[in-house]
């Protein structure tokens, strides 16, 4: 390990949101155009809902996908909604979806991104305030 | 308390880190998992998608440092398109 170091990224969350099958790709890509890189899809097997709407259950795919992203803390709050809204989760049995916070990322980043980092950022000039003529008569 | 740590790996990886990691006692359960991914490699082999494994590692939170370095060196990430680990603190445990 000599000469390499690790580099965590940090303020980051985590997305998972299950829907029934075939749904993830229309829920990836809102996530998509609102910024998110992109996706890990796996599928499962879900219950619970189906059974509690009775006959209406059937409507409802057993087998679900399970979506989970990595977002920045900037974009978090964007990513979920476009997510939520392009799932129908405000639809019963359409799915679910929750986001937890990350300790810390560890990936591989390029080093022009790291040296990009490690540069200090440049100071804006901070602009006096102009003085206040006072109205006040003497 | 208790610590997940993921690991977003190529396919085949995530049984060899089953493997790596099953006997150590500081491992308190471990998943594999299959799917698919958008973004974090480069070979594309359904549409836009790429075959990946997802492990799953619970640990107490006070060997997490530890069991996140051990990942992360097995997985060699310093190579681009080698994945991602992933660390999260969970609430509650019962077993």
């Amino acid at each position: 390990m000599a000469g390499r170091q690790m580099t965590y990224l940090t303020d980051a969350l985590m997305i998972t949101c299950i829907v029934q099958a075939s749904q993830a790709e229309k829920v990836v890509k809102a996530a998509q155009d609102v910024g998110a890189q992109g996706a890990t899809v796996t599928y499962a097997r879900g219950t619970g809902i189906r059974e509690r709407m009775g006959l209406m259950g059937v409507a409802i795919d057993e087998q679900k996908e399970m979506i989970r992203i990595i977002v920045s803390q900037e974009q978090a709050d964007r990513v979920f909604e476009a997510m939520y809204l392009a799932g129908d989760l405000d639809k019963p049995g359409m799915g679910i979806m929750f986001m937890n916070d990350l300790d810390r990322i560890a990936t591989y980043i390029p080093d022009e991104i790291m040296a990009a980092a490690k540069k200090p950022a440049k100071k804006k000039p901070v602009k006096k305030p102009a003085a206040k003529k006072s109205g006040a008569k003497k | 308390m208790i610590t997940e740590i993921g690991a977003f790996l190529h396919k085949g990886t995530g049984n060899k880190l089953l493997a790596q990691l099953k006997d150590d006692k500081r491992v308190l359960g471990i998943y594999v998992e299959a799917g698919r991914t958008e973004d974090l490699f480069a070979f594309r082999e359904f549409g836009s998608a790429s075959e990946n494994d997802i492990v799953t590692v619970l640990v107490e939170t006070k060997n997490a440092d530890k069991i996140f370095k051990l990942i992360t060196q097995k997985a060699d990430l310093s190579e681009p398109q080698s994945g991602l680990v992933y660390q999260m603190p969970l609430h509650k445990r019962a077993s």
